[in-house]
């Protein structure tokens, strides 16, 4: 099998400076896509155009998805204005955090909330306009998580959040069907990320894991996948990928 | 509001590349399907305090219609 894309077709991945995002926007790139990049961190976009297998079609934007919510569709309007029309979304920016209940605090759940579900939610309804996206096999990913379906202690707002994005966009994809674009979600277990705290690599946590923590491009590989018309017919979905056996 | 503002929302709210005009056929739209009538509803509650139900669609024809249906709140 074969994955293909050429420059016309246009990628928003967000979360693009680190981890998940950076290395699925590496491999659209790679692939052929044109990827508009968007993190917070400029310094980390620019290393992604160097690492960049045509630079030339990596473009960045430095973005705090956070800093003005309501206005995300208007943001995602403006991209379109200035690169094109979109072919796909990857939504991999997040943020979690691990604090039992005991521990949490309303600013910071909110801030988790804005991050990992609010965000994505108005990004896609940018996105989801049909005068923004390519129509018919067009295609987004959210990047949510294991804990969206069982949730480990210390996960109550992390959990919280990223089952709240699965359910949406379930929801969103069959809205959407008629139009011919497709919504997923992929849900890792842990990946080697920045994200990754001390606590999920010791060692105790590290039982969970049969096949160790995953590397970023065991799931930018299914990222990439559901983007591509390899996966057609597949909409509306969140697969696992759990190191073998956590869920 | 008044019929202009109404159109600017209607043609956002059925995403089309065209402006839409008071003697347009809902059914020449291929925007027009259960979904935009979905949100459609949730417009002219949230906008009007009208509340409606997707049978009040069943006799609509044309964008004068669906504004009949904001009962009077949407003038010239
Ligand atoms: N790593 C894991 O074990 C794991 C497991 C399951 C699910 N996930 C999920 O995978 C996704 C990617 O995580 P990762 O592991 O790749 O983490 P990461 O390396 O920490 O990357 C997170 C990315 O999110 C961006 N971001 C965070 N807040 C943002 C904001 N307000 N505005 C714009 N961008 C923002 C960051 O941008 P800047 O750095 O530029 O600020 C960064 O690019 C997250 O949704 C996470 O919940 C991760």
């Amino acid at each position: 099998m074969e994955i293909k894309f050429d420059k016309e077709q246009r990628f928003i991945v967000t979360g693009a400076s680190s981890g998940i995002g950076e290395n699925t926007a590496l491999m659209l790139n790679k692939l052929g896509a044109t990827v508009i990049a968007i993190g917070r961190n400029k310094e980390r976009l620019q290393m992604l155009v160097e690492q960049s297998y045509s630079p030339e079609n990596m473009f960045t934007e430095q973005k705090d998805l956070t800093e003005d919510i309501p206005s995300l569709p208007q943001y995602v309007k403006s991209l379109k204005d200035k690169y094109g029309k979109f072919q796909g979304l990857v939504y991999g920016a997040g943020i979690g955090k691990v604090e039992p209940l005991q521990m949490i605090q309303y600013p910071e759940v909110i801030k988790e909330f804005e991050t990992n579900y609010f965000a994505p939610l108005f990004m896609a309804k940018g996105f989801a306009d049909r005068r923004i996206n390519n129509g018919s096999g067009s295609a987004c990913v959210f990047v949510s998580s294991i804990a969206s379906f069982c949730s480990d202690k210390g996960h109550v707002v992390y959990a919280g959040s990223k089952a709240a994005l699965s359910a949406s966009v379930k929801s969103m994809a069959k809205e959407l069907a008629k139009n011919g674009v497709r919504m997923n979600c992929v849900s890792p277990s842990a990946v080697n990320t920045p994200m990754l705290d001390e606590h999920s690599r010791s060692e105790e946590q590290m039982k969970k894991y049969p096949f160790g923590i995953a590397e970023t491009e065991d799931v930018s590989n299914l990222i990439v996948y559901l983007l591509s018309d390899k996966a057609k017919f597949i909409s509306a979905q969140n697969y696992i990928i759990d190191s073998g056996g956590v869920s | 509001m008044n019929k202009q503002q109404f159109l600017n929302d209607l043609e956002d709210i059925l995403q089309r590349e065209e402006p839409c005009t008071e003697n347009d056929n809902l059914d020449e739209y291929e925007e027009w399907d259960s979904l935009s009538q979905m949100s459609l509803i949730a417009y002219m509650d949230r906008t009007f305090g009208v509340k409606l139900g997707f049978d009040n669609f069943e006799n609509v024809k044309t964008v004068a219609d669906l504004i009949e249906l904001a009962g009077g709140k949407i003038g010239d």
